[in-house]
């Protein structure tokens, strides 16, 4: 959890387009620790975390091969690591993973649809939608 | 054998169209437009040279000198070709340089009588009995082998001499002709053209004299089936035998004609990447789950008597097995990326 709310922090503040593709591949790097992590056979959410896990699989590689994306990232994903498995309900960590899955499809979005390369736009654009069926996936239904 | 056309009816109908009264003593005499005829000749001159470059590949290239070292049909081939572009340049030089696509050659032929009436025709003695389409006896078709294949080449050049002795004493006659129109460029063009033919006859009829070609050569040329493969049809309950062999040979040159275009495919899948291989495991991994869900709650729901109960849940004891595995997958697959970037699948992002 508290990698995903820094990959949160993080995401909320960067600016550029090279910049939100670094953060947004370290925030599918995260959801997907922590999504895995939380993967229980007797949740009613394991389904949805299965399906939630495998888009953030995706969604980090649509931006992988992002001619813009860095060579490497910032250093900060061993010790975001290291933060997540505190004690929480699955509840909690579905509501954060859809949350940053809200906050990447915007940042993605944005970015992709302001991309001059069309193979940023299109890695942006592809990132956005995986973001967007885990944030789909996991929201809670309701108002 | 079969109903369906073959090579030889092609040549049966060039051969008589070209030997026809008509078209041998009255067309030259009734006039005619001679760009039209040079125009026709050269379509013509087109056709032979793809026929020929099908058979003959890469000898058109061979040095005048390193010919000595070929066959005797080789050299009649690489001959051939040179003389059949060198008359499309005769008749029309950039046309012909693109259209043939082979290096042209300016050199220009050694006079003959234009209007000269054949010494040898189709039927003399330097070429070998061909028997017309219609007279087939059903030659195994296995052409392939090298034996085969040097037997076509034999046979096409045959043919393409045949024609090209028909179709220069009645292209030169149009040129001579006072009744036909057309200025004298354009006659001596059309002429120069047909020298050409007349080099290539020759050289065509030197290598038939050497090593003559054989009548099961040319019969197996002329039963080549056109290149369409017969359409699927299953067969019925009472089908005589040879309709059987003929559905043999039709799925076989389906089956090669699918091989060929199987081959023009990258050999692996461009839909097998690793978003695909995330959702086979976790679709696997779900319906595992779901279905360990169903057996455990209709386990519940029996009666305890007798044996269902038991299998039941060793059912879902396994279908969790089986989802346990699959998610070992998935998070194997979490590692694991492909580049798509030119065949991306939003399988993913379509599946929801």
């Amino acid at each position: 959890m508290t990698s995903l709310s820094r990959a949160r922090a993080r995401l909320e503040h960067v600016t550029g387009l090279s910049a939100i593709m670094d953060a947004a591949y370290d925030a599918f790097e995260d959801l997907l620790a922590v999504i895995r992590e939380h993967e229980d056979p007797a949740s009613s959410l394991f389904a949805a975390f299965m399906f939630a896990a495998a888009s953030a699989a995706d969604g980090r590689d649509a931006i992988l091969f992002a001619p813009s994306l860095p060579p490497t990232g910032n250093g900060d994903r061993l010790t975001a690591l290291a933060g997540a498995g505190a004690e929480i309900s699955l509840e909690e960590v579905a509501d954060a993973a859809a949350g940053l899955g809200h906050l990447l499809a915007g940042r993605l979005l944005e970015a992709g649809q302001a991309a001059a390369d069309p193979g940023d736009r299109s890695a942006c654009l592809g990132a956005a939608r995986c973001a967007e069926n885990i944030c789909g996936l996991l929201r809670r239904s309701g108002p | 054998m079969s109903s369906r056309a073959v090579l030889g009816d092609f040549l049966d109908a060039a051969h008589e169209q070209f030997s026809s009264s008509a078209s041998r003593r009255e067309a030259p005499q009734g006039g005619g437009d001679i760009q039209q005829v040079s125009d026709s000749l050269l379509r013509v001159l087109i056709l032979m040279s793809r026929y020929v470059q099908d058979v003959t590949a890469g000898s058109g290239t061979v040095p005048a000198r390193g010919r000595r070292v070929l066959t005797v049909w080789g050299r009649a081939g690489a001959e051939t070709r040179e003389a059949l572009s060198n008359a499309a340049a005769s008749l029309h030089e950039p046309g012909a340089r693109r259209w043939l696509g082979v290096s042209l050659q300016r050199a220009r032929p050694a006079p003959r009588h234009g209007g000269g009436v054949p010494r040898r025709g189709p039927g003399s003695p330097a070429y070998p009995p061909r028997a017309r389409s219609g007279r087939r006896t059903g030659t195994a078709l296995r052409v392939g082998t090298r034996r085969h294949v040097a037997g076509a080449t034999r046979a096409v050049l045959a043919e393409i001499g045949l024609l090209a002795r028909q179709i220069a004493p009645l292209g030169a006659r149009f040129a001579l002709a006072p009744g036909s129109h057309g200025a004298p460029w354009a006659r001596r063009k059309l002429n120069a053209a047909c020298q050409w033919l007349w080099v290539l006859n020759t050289r065509v009829e030197a290598a038939q004299r050497e090593d003559p070609v054989r009548a099961a050569d040319m019969e197996l040329l002329c039963a080549i089936p056109v290149n369409a493969a017969a359409p699927r049809r299953l067969p019925g309950v009472s089908e005589p035998v040879a309709r059987l062999c003929e559905g043999v040979i039709s799925t076989a040159e389906r089956v090669r004609h699918a091989e060929w275009e199987a081959g023009q495919q990258p050999p692996w899948s461009p839909g097998l990447t690793a978003d695909s291989l995330r959702l086979v495991a976790l679709t696997s991994a779900v319906t595992s789950h779901n279905c360990q869900t169903l057996l455990r709650c209709l386990a519940a729901r029996v009666d305890d008597r007798g044996s269902l109960r038991d299998r039941l849940l060793r059912a879902a004891e396994a279908a969790g097995h089986a989802r346990e595995g699959w998610v070992r997958v998935a998070h194997a697959l979490d590692r694991v990326t492909t580049d798509t970037r030119r065949v991306r699948l939003a399988i993913c992002c379509r599946v929801w």
